[in-house]
């Protein structure tokens, strides 16, 4: 049995489905995200818990997110739903490839250097407003395309 | 904190478990259950009850239950419901007594179960007797029954149920089916049938020439005769159309004969492929506006197919017709299902699911990078 029939049978021949879903909570992880970096920033007081707690909130939740992030593209790589227009997997291919590549930059300026942090708040913000792209150029297809 | 490193391993795990469920209720098997009742339940993956028993001219219907579509049909190739659409019914009425195996040929492996038809209050013109070997049901050789008495002129229909080729053969050599062959890979599709008349009155021992150790019977035939007719052949179109659209092939059950062309022609705007499940079959990518064609496989039988752009949304099931199978999807006085529920399509709940969460989304992100912007701002 090959991947894309196990990841079907596993979804319940759902497949797409399961990925708009997660595609979305993706989505969401990913607003709430900037939500608590804004807060652990000190630049808003929401919501209203501490900083430290802001901070463990967003390393979590940020686990969380990747993880997610990471099965569902592994899925698109090995059975991607195709095309319903060239320029919306274009699109697509761009947004999802450019999440990996801020990741790798988000980590290289938290492990690597140090001195890149002040890049942090505009490489999550970048973050968040890929994740809204990928969004668009996938689910709202998705439930749309009738 | 140690804990939080292995949240991405437990998301993980716990994504395996939620999407579990799916297989494993669909391997559950149900249980059986003798009854004269006319109604049948098809589940994913298997039949409700698993074996029922009726009268003879008995209509059964089979309503399914599950999210996928499904058949029933007989091993031995009488009778096929063609793929019931989740939510819809198939029909079947049963007018000769035996026992009948019968499976979705759409998941083969998974779904069987048994039909027990009895004799009614008419006059009994045909019996069925089935040809049963270990191919794919695990039986052992046998004639299934292996005594019956039948009334001069009855006719046997002889149903190859298993994975090899049986006969029906008289030992005094009045009468013999001659070969009747077994499903297309082992008995995993359904077989074929041929059937005797017999005319003259007495006892006669018959066997198996493929296995004639292992099956061998004895009928025993009353009165005197009348005569009834052995089933009528039927002959496939050596060509046949599929339309490809986004996203469905159309129809999505079509009828072939052995070998026969399928001609492909893609009216979608994303690019398509009819690749099948069992069988080394694939029309590679057909863009839109292209046309392919592919050739229908050389056994008899059902053979499912999808679209590896689409598999999830995309499938079909072409149907190989034998010398002397009929075809299920040319019984005009059969009636069409009803339409599935929903188009296909995610239902309003996950539309208004994804809409809502990317709401939220948006607007948590949106608080976040307002705050940053305003505190930007505020610095300068």
């Amino acid at each position: 049995m090959d991947v894309i029939e196990l990841l079907n049978d596993l979804t319940g021949g759902q497949l797409l489905l399961w990925k708009a879903l997660l595609t979305s909570v993706i989505f969401a992880c990913a607003g709430f995200q900037v939500l608590l970096a804004a807060r652990f920033y000190e630049a808003s007081t929401v919501p209203p818990i501490s900083t430290a707690t802001a901070a463990r909130t967003h390393r979590l939740n940020g686990k969380l997110t990747v993880t997610l992030a990471v099965v569902v593209a592994l899925s698109c790589l090995i059975g991607p739903a195709g095309p319903t227009s060239p320029t919306r997997v274009l699109l697509h291919s761009v947004f999802g490839s450019l999440v990996f590549a801020l990741l790798a930059a988000k980590y290289t300026a938290l492990k690597l250097r140090p001195a890149w942090g002040r890049y942090l708040p505009w490489i999550g913000s970048g973050l968040f407003l890929t994740f809204a792209a990928i969004w668009a150029t996938s689910v709202a297809d998705y439930v749309t395309a009738r | 904190m140690r804990a939080l490193r292995l949240l991405p391993l437990l998301a993980l795990t716990g994504l395996v478990l939620l999407a579990a469920p799916a297989t494993a209720s669909a391997s559950r098997p149900a249980p059986a259950a003798v009854q004269s009742t006319e109604d049948a339940k098809i589940v994913d993956f298997d039949f409700s009850p698993g074996q029922l028993t009726v009268q003879a001219g008995t209509t059964v219907t089979w309503t399914n239950t599950g999210q996928r579509p499904h058949t029933a049909t007989d091993r031995g190739g009488t009778f096929d419901t063609r793929p019931i659409a989740p939510g819809a019914s198939g029909k079947v009425t049963l007018s000769t007594p035996g026992t009948y195996f019968y499976f979705c040929r759409i998941n083969p492996a998974k779904m069987n179960g048994v039909l027990v038809v009895e004799p009614g209050p008419d006059d009994v013109r045909a019996v069925r007797v089935q040809a049963v070997d270990p191919g794919f049901t695990g039986d052992k050789l046998r004639f299934d029954p292996d005594k019956l008495t039948v009334a001069a002129g009855t006719t046997l229909l002889v149903a190859n149920v298993g994975g090899r080729p049986h006969t029906l053969t008289a030992d005094d050599g009045s009468f013999d089916t001659g070969i009747i062959d077994p499903g297309a890979e082992g008995g995993r599709f359904a077989g074929e049938n041929a059937s005797v008349t017999l005319n003259e009155s007495g006892t006669f021992k018959f066997h198996c020439e493929v296995h004639p150790a292992a099956m061998k019977g004895v009928v025993t035939v009353t009165g005197q005769g009348g005569g009834a007719g052995p089933a009528q052949a039927a002959a496939g179109p050596r060509e046949v159309d599929v339309g490809v659209v986004d996203f469905a092939f159309e129809p999505d059950n079509a009828s072939v004969a052995a070998g026969g062309a399928v001609q492909l022609a893609n009216r979608g705007q994303a690019p398509h492929t009819m690749t099948f499940d069992d069988v080394d079959i694939d029309s590679g990518t057909i863009d839109p506006g292209a046309s392919a064609e592919v050739t229908a496989p050389d056994a008899p039988g059902s053979y499912s197919y999808r679209c590896t752009v689409h598999p999830g949304r995309m499938r079909g099931v072409l149907v190989v017709l034998g010398r002397d199978t009929e075809d299920p999807n040319a019984q005009a006085a059969a009636p069409a299902p009803p339409a599935p529920s929903s188009d296909g399509g995610p239902g309003a709940g996950v539309s208004a699911f994804v809409l809502a969460t990317a709401v939220v989304a948006a607007f948590l992100g949106g608080i976040g990078l307002s705050a940053f912007a305003l505190r930007r701002r505020a610095a300068a």
